[in-house]
């Protein structure tokens, strides 16, 4: 190997690189867990400091008294605290209903809050939640039990949240599953739209009504072709 | 003297060869899904990945293990030539040659795969089939619809899903099988499997999980990643085995000789 040793220079200065970020990284998170539970507040940082100092003027059973009720005192608040933005976050629904059309409704499951290990299963609660994290565990779930279900409510979430380009691909791996499901089509072919698409989504929605000779199928072309904006 | 890890190295050569071919759970069940697809009233399956799924080895593998029990045949280069294409299948399909200084009639050769039907069945395994012209892949699927011959289809996963989107909507009688990038404990049995397969035991006992980690994170899991990802590794040290014995840890692969090979292929930038 006759690059050997510029490679080696190479990877002298990527350790280099690496280690500066991990520095400045730690230096950040020791500032914030210092300082950032305080706030604004110096007040409370400096009584929070105060009592610390206090614990060591108790005797040692008081001390532990003393010592377990003081620590549980910010964590409490802080608990309170999360408690507040969870149920805020859960009075705000995911999907608004309906979504595409008034033939379309949305399924409001509700799903065991379950998981089973050694099945390697996945069961998740997704009532409400507007976390992000949501749909990923759902696309995890769909990539395990290939339940079209899955699929067809990742394709209408992202349409609802304005991404066509994953509404379009769901709609597509519904599809896949099972190519007798409308709404699959549909929703592909008004992402398409959205996305800018228009000639290509008409050429697949015409082609779709050749082969089923869809009604509904037939009122979406006619309403695509017809009006300016809108869908 | 011949370094240990030129072996190593050796192993991991980009290759279709079948006696190279790995049981791994995902291609295990892609695979059966691939037979089970060739024996259901189909004319067209399509095998989609991305470049270094292992699209190519698995199709190898399907001929190779049912090239006694069906008519099965493997086109793996594609020809820009449509005279040559037609004088393969025409081969294929009547197992004659062509006489030499003629050239297939298309019409001819349909009347003749629809006069077969009911009697025989060819398959046809198509791979890089998207290096073929459209016109070809429009007489592929007349042939298709004799259903006397079958063909699977290989062919890159595009960016635009409106090419697979299209083909699929448009013939409801495809099935559509997608090959992925490995998951992280198939690419470690990958890697295992590989160096145990020629007696490495030492060399992989030297690769840890942790290192498996770091090296599925740079490759994603394709499976031409890692194979070019491995032969630099194993050519790193082959040249330390042999210049600098001293940077080589035989107990453990050095997670530097990994960086570095992933500085050279373009994984890290610095």
């Amino acid at each position: 190997m006759s690059d050997i040793e510029r490679l080696e220079q190479q990877w002298k200065k990527y350790q280099f690189k690496k280690r500066r970020v991990w520095y400045i990284l730690a230096s950040l998170l020791l500032f914030l867990a210092i300082f950032v539970p305080f706030g604004k507040n110096d007040r409370d940082f400096s009584n929070y400091i105060d009592k610390i100092k206090n614990i060591t003027l108790f005797s040692s059973a008081q001390k532990e008294d003393y010592g377990v009720s003081l620590l549980n005192e910010p964590f409490t608040e802080i608990e309170m605290n999360m408690e507040e933005l969870v149920n805020k976050e859960e009075s705000e629904p995911l999907v608004n209903l309906p979504i595409l059309d008034e033939n379309i409704q949305v399924k409001k499951d509700i799903y065991r809050n379950d998981t089973d290990s050694k099945k390697g299963k996945v069961v998740l609660d997704i009532i409400q939640t507007s976390s992000v994290g949501a749909y990923k565990d759902v696309e995890r779930r769909f990539y395990q039990s290939r339940k079209i279900e899955d699929a067809l409510f990742l394709a209408k979430s992202y349409y609802q949240r304005k991404n066509y380009t994953k509404a379009a691909f769901w709609a597509l791996e519904a599809n896949k599953l099972d190519n007798d499901i409308e709404e699959s089509i549909f929703i592909f072919v008004k992402s398409k739209i959205k996305l800018g698409q228009k000639n290509k989504a008409i050429s697949i929605l015409k082609t779709y009504i050749e082969h089923s000779n869809s009604i509904e199928a037939k009122n979406l072309l006619y309403k695509i072709e017809n009006e300016a904006s809108g869908l | 003297m011949k370094s240990r890890y030129e072996s190593a190295k050796d192993v991991f050569i980009d290759s279709i060869d079948i006696d190279d071919y790995i049981e791994l759970s995902n291609s295990i069940s892609v695979y059966h899904q691939l037979e089970q697809s060739i024996n259901k009233p189909l004319k067209m399956v399509l095998l989609f990945g991305r470049p270094g799924t292992g699209k190519s080895i698995l199709l190898n593998r399907l001929q190779d293990q049912l090239k006694y029990q069906k008519e099965i045949h493997y086109f793996d280069a594609p020809t820009s030539n449509e005279k040559e294409f037609f004088q393969k299948l025409f081969k294929a399909i009547t197992k004659k040659n062509l006489p030499p200084h003629t050239h297939v009639n298309f019409s001819v050769l349909i009347d003749y795969c629809k006069r077969l039907r009911g009697e025989r069945e060819v398959i046809i395994l198509l791979d890089e089939a998207q290096m073929y012209s459209v016109e070809m892949m429009e007489k592929i699927r007349l042939i298709s619809d004799t259903r006397s011959v079958k063909f699977v289809i290989s062919l890159h996963k595009t960016e635009d899903e409106d090419l697979i989107a299209k083909e699929h909507f448009q013939s409801r009688i495809w099935e559509v099988i997608e090959l992925k990038n490995a998951t992280q404990e198939d690419f470690s049995t990958y890697i295992y499997k590989k160096l145990l397969k020629k007696n490495l035991h030492e060399i992989a006992n030297s690769i840890k999980e942790k290192d498996m980690k770091l090296m599925y994170q740079f490759t994603k899991g394709n499976y031409r990643e890692c194979n070019k990802l491995m032969f630099t590794i194993f050519e790193i040290c082959t040249y330390y085995d042999k210049n600098q014995p001293s940077k080589i840890n035989y107990t453990r692969l050095p997670r530097k000789i990994i960086e570095m090979a992933a500085l050279k292929l373009g994984y890290i930038h610095v």
